[in-house]
């Protein structure tokens, strides 16, 4: 039953990352390799604002939804300039930047969570709080379950609530003709800082929900491999709809090391199995449904 | 002055690896994250077959041929029917993002992840004055001359390297005009391979390898084919120097935690103040891509 209340857990922080990744790549129309770092920052800013300052899960989580938000920024002003390759290498800059940041911002000896040995490096950061509400500590799986469920629940209903509004209209035009829609008069460099903000905050929030759950986080979690991971999550589903894409992305990403555990494949074997998977079912989607298994546009 | 000659050494990798990369990128606007695998894969063969018996120069031909054969692949499977539905960027990227994973994976699943080397004993060391230069570290030098010498005279002389020229400034007027354009992408994966797997063999005798070795040399290859320039096929060279050398004196002279980062923030600079690199090569507004 744990088991698969941890599941269930995993699920609900994918599809939040997934459907912030989706505003990003399905609305805007830009591949970012970052996305991995803002979930890293969201981990981080709810362990440090947790254990330095004691705050309860939504005031330390928003913590790490600010922090993200104006980390965006870096984003959003490649955004301005670049699409495509020249996008994806931006990116790819940010995330590096972002990842040595976390994994250097420490100082072996000294106690973490110091100005000094703020991420404790490589050791990670042990001892996260478990999620508190009033007082109320979640440390039951099934509680978490419930709560987690709560969140991805308010994120989808959220994301299509948006999306389907006027600015999730412009935003596709932006997607479509960026030229046009600037000739009809839309702020697209606003429409795509808003975006990317908003896709970085909930990369955050979910973040913070992994690190709350594991009760640990480290500079791995930051990593470009990650990013990759998150990404393919996102192609595989598919993009361009609010919440079918994602939803998809969230749960092949967890059903394909499931089966390989079901198999009872050891646990190396099927860890390289399972990014195997991952890496041909990206080569088989871009030849057969480049839109991905529910999506409805194709990452141009 | 040890730390410039290490620099270069390391900056002549990097360097190979982004002409190999630009090699295949200017004429068919692929980003060709496979090769990251090429680079891989290809010492993983050479010490298998060396463990198998084989002697040095048979395990290192068939090791060579097998990353030349992997880039061909890349490109008759994946990347030309892509080509042929005309496919955007993104799925170009992304299939051959897949394909990296896969055999990366793969190879890890058949080899393991452990480091290794392919030097049976030490290697001899060299001095000129004060500059210590490992045996391994010569060949480096060596290969990466014989590879940008033989490249650039095939590129000026040849008939095939002026079709290839042509192919990097407009591949669709060269295929009006008549010319074989996939033989010309096959060329350019062949040879990209080629660069790839023994620059994999060098570096590997020099400072051993693993199966996640090949990302960190792919992406600071793409940084220096930004910084030196991505329209020409010399800037990568140019661009791949620098940072090997700008890279170890930061290192020795500053820290070496904020190498990565450093590098990362000059590429994001010059994508913002000079995206088309030093050796940027302007074109009338309706030829630039």
């Amino acid at each position: 039953m744990s088991y698969a209340l941890h599941i269930l857990i995993l699920f609900d922080i994918y599809v939040v990352v997934a459907l912030s990744l989706n505003i990003i790549v399905g609305y805007v129309g830009l591949l970012t390799l970052a996305h991995a770092g803002y979930f890293a920052i969201g981990g981080y800013a709810y362990a440090l604002a947790g254990y330095i300052m004691g705050w309860e899960f939504v005031p330390s989580a928003l913590v790490g939804v600010a922090i993200a938000m104006i980390l965006s920024l870096a984003l959003s002003l490649g955004s301005w300039r670049f699409r495509g390759d020249f996008f994806v290498l931006f990116s790819l800059a940010v995330q590096v930047v972002i990842y040595t940041t976390l994994r250097y911002w420490s100082k072996p000896g000294k106690p973490h969570g110091t100005w000094i040995n703020l991420t404790n490096g490589d050791f990670g950061f042990p001892g996260i709080a478990k999620p508190t509400f009033f007082g109320t500590r979640f440390a039951d799986l099934a509680e978490v379950a419930v709560l987690y469920s709560l969140f991805a629940l308010i994120a989808v209903v959220f994301s299509r609530l948006l999306l389907h509004s006027p600015w999730g209209r412009m935003l596709q035009a932006i997607r479509d003709d960026e030229l046009v829609a600037r000739g009809l008069g839309k702020d697209v460099r606003l429409a795509k800082m808003q975006a990317i903000g908003l896709g970085c905050a909930m990369a955050a929030f979910a973040g913070a929900m992994y690190a709350a759950h594991l009760a640990f986080i480290d500079p791995a979690s930051a990593e470009l491999n990650e990013s990759i991971l998150l990404l393919s999550m996102i192609i595989v589903g598919g993009v361009g709809n609010s919440v079918r894409g994602p939803f998809v992305g969230a749960f092949v990403l967890l059903l394909i090391p499931e089966v390989l555990r079901w198999i009872e494949l050891p646990n190396a074997l099927a860890a390289e199995l399972r990014l195997i998977t991952y890496g041909l079912v990206l080569v088989l989607l871009m030849h057969l449904r480049p839109q991905g298994i529910a999506g409805t546009y194709r990452v141009s | 002055m040890q730390v410039l000659v290490n620099g270069t050494i390391n900056g002549l990798t990097i360097a190979v690896i982004a002409l190999a990369f630009q090699l295949v990128y200017l004429p068919t606007n692929v980003f060709h994250v496979a090769l990251a695998a090429v680079y891989v894969f290809t010492p993983f063969v050479a010490w298998a077959f060396l463990q198998g018996g084989a002697t040095a120069p048979l395990a290192f031909a068939l090791a060579l041929a097998a990353g030349i054969a992997l880039s061909f692949a890349t490109e008759h499977f994946n990347h030309a029917p892509l080509e042929r539905r005309q496919a955007s960027f993104s799925a170009q990227f992304i299939s051959s993002l897949g394909i990296y994973v896969v055999v990366v994976q793969a190879t890890a699943l058949v080899w393991g992840n452990d480091q290794k080397v392919l030097r049976t004993s030490g290697d001899a060391i060299w001095k000129l004055g004060s500059v210590a230069i490992t045996e391994s570290q010569f060949w480096v030098v060596v290969g990466a001359i014989v590879i940008f010498a033989g490249f650039f005279v095939w590129l000026r002389f040849t008939n095939v390297g002026l079709q290839f020229r042509a192919l990097a400034d407009n591949p669709k007027e060269l295929a009006v005009r008549g010319f074989n354009i996939r033989n010309l992408r096959y060329t350019a994966f062949v040879i990209s391979g080629l660069m790839a797997a023994i620059m994999g063999l060098l570096t590997a005798r020099d400072t051993g390898f693993w199966t996640h070795g090949g990302l960190p040399i792919f992406l600071l290859a793409m940084v220096a084919s930004i910084i030196g320039g991505r329209s020409t096929f010399l800037g990568p060279v140019l661009g791949g120097l620098m940072l090997g050398v700008l890279r170890h004196e930061v290192e020795w002279h500053v820290n070496s935690r904020w190498v990565e980062a450093g590098t990362f923030l000059l590429l994001a600079a010059f994508l913002v103040f000079r995206p088309g690199g030093l050796l940027e090569r302007r074109a009338r507004l309706e030829a630039q891509r």
